[in-house]
């Protein structure tokens, strides 16, 4: 493999995924969506190699390549959550940034990141996420440090670490409430309503709300 | 800064001229409190959040001639989600020479300074109150007044409203309120657009700088209150600043500002507020979270619900009611009012006066000796619950229930008013955020929920039955409630709200306090009733006159003989409860006591009279707030409605041969 191909190769892989899961997969979709001169070499390279198949005009990834690209796909999905719901970024801001992530991110830093944001399962666009090692071991799982507010033991305190309501009134209204990333929260109850303590106000919320409060757990 | 001469009105703005002084705050602080005390003037206080629906203006008590003082709707925020808080901002933008008031929980630093950051942008003098300090004591919160003070410019004085600890102190500096200087500064690329357009602002009550600020976080309200008075080209300038903003920072320009707001919220909350390690839970504390546990939370409100039927039920309908009727009324002021109208020589006014439809015998007699006592003791156990902080927990208990009817526990305050009044209770209808919530509460509150007086007269005939005619009555207009809400939950487009909701402190109740709102209640209610009283009393006796009465008996007799199984007499009851649920319901009471009633004849008329439409003035109350569209078509709903259900039942009791 020519090392200088290998982000290329990358997005090769990463292509022939997403198209995989858009139903496509001739030459000319993997060319919108793949910009490179060198498009033919490479793929050339990479059907050598079989980590890609031909047959006639279709082209598919490989049992060998598979795993890689989840590994690639993975990674991206998670940068996007994690500028997304963690650091607020809007959409245009955090693509560019998804895409070199994904090609530096070794396999720890992944899975803090994956367990650090509660094993997420779908990217902020809604498409899966494939599950890592990790997820996978979920008998002994690293205890997700960030769970939603649902997850808390009555008793249990967290710090907020990302809200994702649904809706900007929402969003507003909690925030006047002081629930914003950063604050402490306490659950005191979890039925008929979820009652969380902010600093000292006490707040009830229906379900739907309170699992959209994402909160790091204190350990004991 | 362009200063323009005689600008024209803008567009929804109350010019005013004169000083005032207005109050803002969360919810639920203590606002009301306060304008009482600078006004002398008495608002509902309770211990509910969002009780204060619309502004409230007085007189400043001492401060000196023609300065007004405004109370608003309590805020979280400045950037209007609900109608309350628009209602409060607009007060802010519209009015020159404004001192502001901000009402603080003293628990609270981090929503106070929240709310605080744009009412010192707008640039009005302001004064701190920070309220409830007792309480944060209590818990171990401390605020400290100096620092705030002098990082913000302005005066924090620390109040226990309610007391009216430090009170003084406020009115004396609100005479030398101060203005702050910006206490937030943003990214220089927001400064940098501010500065661009603050220049092409027009004069307003409040600093073009909040104006700038509030336009590049796209705030859809100051944009329509600017549309008619900026130059053309102030939009596409707007426009290309939020586009550089976005390229300096990589966020919208309105999340970059909230978020310098929120650094900035978040160090001043630092520096003056400490929390003490907390020491052992408070047993209101702990009957706070009792009361709406899952399990515990069941005996509390079966005691509340014991408790306020032993009160309204048995010591106001029964103990006071007698007193008043057969004693004051009875002994006294009707042998008296007879003897003295004795000495007027027309027959027409005599009887008007004192015959069987009689203004004082019948109608001042139901309306002080029967209505009144049950309405103050309900308004005396709502003004109990209201302030000890108990509702907000109740909402909580029925959240899932209500939530089946397209509501959530947000609903439970009007619905609880509506046990008291109806008519109050549908304009407090207000506090719920879709019009969705505000059609059906209106609806069900119209339909199922019986006013206090029309309540006492029920449980007083019904304590003359078994116990299962009370529990017939409760199940079918309990179940009314719940199919009508669940039917019209489908039926009616639009959204259910969130249920967010502030669970205030457990408090004990400032008998003061209870008492004088209980009054400004019964006065209301009183100027409200008993006229429709006397009114529907001279219809009554004018109809009796003219030998209109036993024509519409027998007109009317289908229904109330054939459907309702029920004496002729009774007709009058319905007649008068086209004007007053209540006043129907004390007819029955009447023909009930006479024993002209059997059993199944009084399940029969109290459930149809429960569902009747309230009063006339009900009714006005709905048009007011829906329509008139709305409010005919719940009537042509509700009466046909209220006398098929009645039907039902009589059928269905005798089908069944129940004896009571």
């Amino acid at each position: 493999m020519h090392p200088n191909h290998g982000h290329k190769r990358d997005e090769i892989l990463e292509a022939l995924w997403t198209m995989a899961e858009d139903q496509l997969q001739t030459s000319a979709d993997l060319a919108a969506r793949v910009e490179s001169t060198r498009l033919d070499t490479i793929l050339n390279e990479l059907i050598a190699e079989g980590d890609v198949v031909r047959e006639g005009d279709k082209l598919a990834l490989t049992e060998k390549s598979r795993p890689r690209a989840a590994q690639i796909i993975r990674r991206h999905r998670l940068a996007e959550r994690m500028f997304c719901d963690l650091f607020g970024l809007e959409e245009q801001s955090w693509e560019a940034s998804a895409c070199t992530f994904e090609h530096i991110l070794d396999e720890t830093v992944t899975q803090s990141v994956c367990a650090f944001l509660g094993h997420p399962t779908v990217c902020p666009h809604g498409k899966p996420i494939p599950p890592g090692a990790c997820c996978i071991d979920s008998h002994k799982p690293i205890e997700p440090v960030v769970v939603s507010l649902t997850e808390l033991k009555v008793g249990q305190s967290g710090r907020i670490a990302y809200i994702t309501p649904r809706t900007t009134r929402r969003l507003s209204r909690l925030v006047s409430y002081g629930v914003v990333p950063g604050s402490e929260v306490k659950l005191n109850q979890r039925y008929p309503s979820y009652v969380i303590r902010i600093d000292q106000t006490d707040v009830a919320l229906e379900t739907e709300i309170a699992r959209e409060i994402f909160v790091r757990v204190e350990r004991e | 800064m362009a200063t323009v001469a005689n600008k024209p009105a803008l567009p929804g703005r109350v010019e005013s001229q004169e000083t005032s002084i207005v109050l803002v705050g969360n919810p639920n602080v203590g606002k009301s409190v306060i304008f009482s005390y600078l006004t002398g003037k008495y608002v509902t206080v309770s211990n509910y959040p969002g009780t204060t629906v619309e502004i409230t203006r007085g007189k400043a008590r001492k401060l000196g001639a023609g300065i007004d003082v405004i109370d608003t709707p309590g805020v979280q925020s400045l950037s209007p989600e609900s109608d309350d808080e628009r209602v409060t901002r607009d007060v802010l933008l519209s009015n020159h020479n404004t001192t502001v008031l901000l009402v603080a929980d003293s628990k609270n630093a981090r929503r106070t300074l929240t709310l605080l950051v744009p009412v010192l942008e707008m640039g009005n003098p302001a004064v701190i109150a920070l309220n409830m300090s007792d309480e944060a004591k209590l818990r171990g919160v401390t605020i400290d007044a100096d620092i705030l003070s002098a990082a913000t410019g302005i005066a924090a004085i620390p109040t226990v409203a309610v007391e009216n600890r430090g009170l003084d102190k406020i009115e004396k500096s609100l005479l030398h309120a101060r203005r702050c200087a910006e206490p937030v500064q943003y990214h220089p690329r927001v400064e940098e657009a501010i500065g661009a357009l603050s220049p092409m602002l027009p004069q307003t009550g409040v600093k073009p700088r909040a104006l700038a600020l509030g336009v590049l976080a796209r705030d859809a309200d100051i944009a329509a209150f600017l549309r008619e008075s900026v130059p053309k080209e102030f939009w596409p300038t707007v426009e290309h600043h939020q586009q550089e903003i976005r390229r300096a920072c990589g966020r919208s320009a309105a999340a970059v500002i909230a978020g310098a707001r929120r650094t900035w919220v978040e160090q001043m909350a630092e520096r003056v507020s400490h929390t003490a390690a907390k020491g052992a839970e408070s047993f209101t504390d702990r009957l706070g979270r009792w009361s709406m546990h899952p399990i515990w939370g069941l005996p509390i409100l079966i005691l509340v619900l014991l408790g306020v039927f032993w009160f309204v039920g048995v010591f106001g309908a029964g103990t006071a009611v007698d007193f008043l009727e057969n004693t004051i009324f009875g002994k006294f002021l009707n042998p008296w009012a007879t003897t003295l109208v004795g000495y007027v020589p027309w027959a027409f006014f005599r009887d008007l006066m004192v015959g069987e439809y009689g203004v004082i015998t019948m109608a001042l007699t139901y309306a002080f000796a029967i209505v009144l006592p049950v309405v103050g003791t309900f308004f005396l156990a709502f003004g109990a619950l209201e302030d000890s902080g108990y509702l907000p927990r109740l909402a909580v208990m029925v959240d899932r229930l209500f939530r089946a009817m397209g509501l959530n526990g947000r609903a439970v305050l009007p619905m609880v008013l509506g046990l008291g009044c109806d008519t109050m209770a549908t304009l407090t209808t207000r506090v719920l955020d879709t019009k969705k919530e505000r059609v059906i509460v209106t609806l069900l509150l119209a339909l199922g929920v019986p006013c206090s007086a029309q309540m006492g007269v029920i449980l007083g005939m019904l304590s003359g039955l078994a116990f299962s005619a009370t529990f017939i009555w409760i199940g079918i207009v309990l179940g009314v409630i719940f199919g009508v809400g669940l039917l019209s939950s489908k039926l009616l487009k639009g959204e259910r709200s969130d249920f967010i909701l502030e669970i205030s402190p457990l408090r004990l109740p400032k008998i003061g306090n209870i008492m004088s709102k209980t009054l400004a209640r019964m006065e209301w209610y009183l100027k409200e009733a008993a006229p429709l009283f006397v009114y529907g009393t001279i219809l009554l006796f004018l109809m009796d006159k003219l030998h209109v009465l036993p024509w519409v008996e027998r007109a009317s007799a289908p229904v109330i003989k054939g459907l309702l199984g029920l004496p002729r007499e009774a007709t009058q009851a319905f007649i008068v409860g086209f004007l007053r649920r209540d006043y129907g319901a004390a007819g029955l009471f009447m023909l009930a006591r006479n024993g002209s009633l059997d059993p199944i004849q009084v399940v029969t008329s109290l459930i149809t009279i429960t569902l009747f439409m309230p009063c006339i003035a009900n009714f006005f109350v709905v048009i007011k707030e829906h329509g008139m569209k709305a409010a005919i078509l719940m009537g042509l709903f509700i009466i046909p409605f209220a006398l098929l259900m009645g039907g039902a039942v009589n059928f269905v009791l005798r089908g069944v041969g129940w004896t009571g």
